[in-house]
């Protein structure tokens, strides 16, 4: 399975930049793009954070889909 | 990504100016034809490399400064600014470790190898001289390969 996110469009709606979210969450811009890009599956504390600071809960953020695997796992 | 390939190529500068020193060293030893004990003397190979170490250790220096917590000069090529940079850490680690095996253990044999085959010791401990430092460098350099290609891939 995949996880899938809606960082992108709730971002937007917040008003916030890809520089200003990474900055409040304290990742890199880059860390960011691949997330909303679904090519990076972030942490737990991560997306918790991201939900927080996007005022939505952690569902709404994050979700499962896709049958793809994906490789980056510890 | 520009702090793994300049801390990358610094290593490798670092490791062939090192290798230089020794086989300069070895050379010298040569020329000498006194039975003595022990006596290492070095050429100016080893005036680059103290030079190189200043120049880079002063380099890593500024550039930590600068870099607003993006390169720790003494995490030097295990900086990492976020999660996901660990995590193409701990991958690339993975690859280069297993590179580093597979050429330690042909150095180690073309060490064994060059006992049967090569009479004269001088040319026999330059070859593991350098099978050694080309180990480290081929390690190194896989490592910034696939250090750069996770980053830009994930």
């Amino acid at each position: 399975m995949h996880i899938l996110n809606n960082v992108k469009a709730l971002r937007k709606e917040k008003g916030l930049t890809q520089s200003q979210l990474a900055e409040r969450v304290s990742v890199s811009r880059r860390t960011i793009i691949s997330l909303e890009k679904s090519n990076y599956t972030p942490s737990l504390l991560l997306a918790f954070r991201i939900a927080q600071i996007l005022e939505v809960s952690i569902e709404e953020a994050f979700f499962m889909g896709g049958d793809t695997d994906e490789e980056n796992n510890f | 990504m520009k702090k793994i390939i300049f801390e990358q190529t610094g290593n490798v500068v670092t490791i062939i100016l090192l290798m230089m020193t020794m086989l300069q060293a070895v050379n010298l030893e040569q020329t000498h034809s006194e039975n003595t004990l022990f006596r290492i003397e070095f050429g100016y190979f080893l005036v680059l490399f103290i030079i190189w170490i200043i120049i880079f250790g002063l380099l890593r220096f500024f550039i930590s400064k600068r870099s607003h917590g993006h390169y720790n000069r003494e995490k030097g090529e295990f900086s990492v600014e976020d999660e996901r940079e660990q995590m193409i850490q701990f991958q690339t680690i993975k690859i280069s470790y297993t590179v580093l095996f597979a050429l330690v253990i042909g150095s180690l044999f073309i060490s064994f190898l060059s006992y049967f085959l090569l009479s004269d010791t001088t040319i026999m401990i330059k070859l593991i001289i350098i099978s050694l430092c080309l180990s480290i460098v081929a390690t190194i350099i896989t490592y910034t390969a696939i250090w750069s290609y996770k980053y830009i891939k994930l």
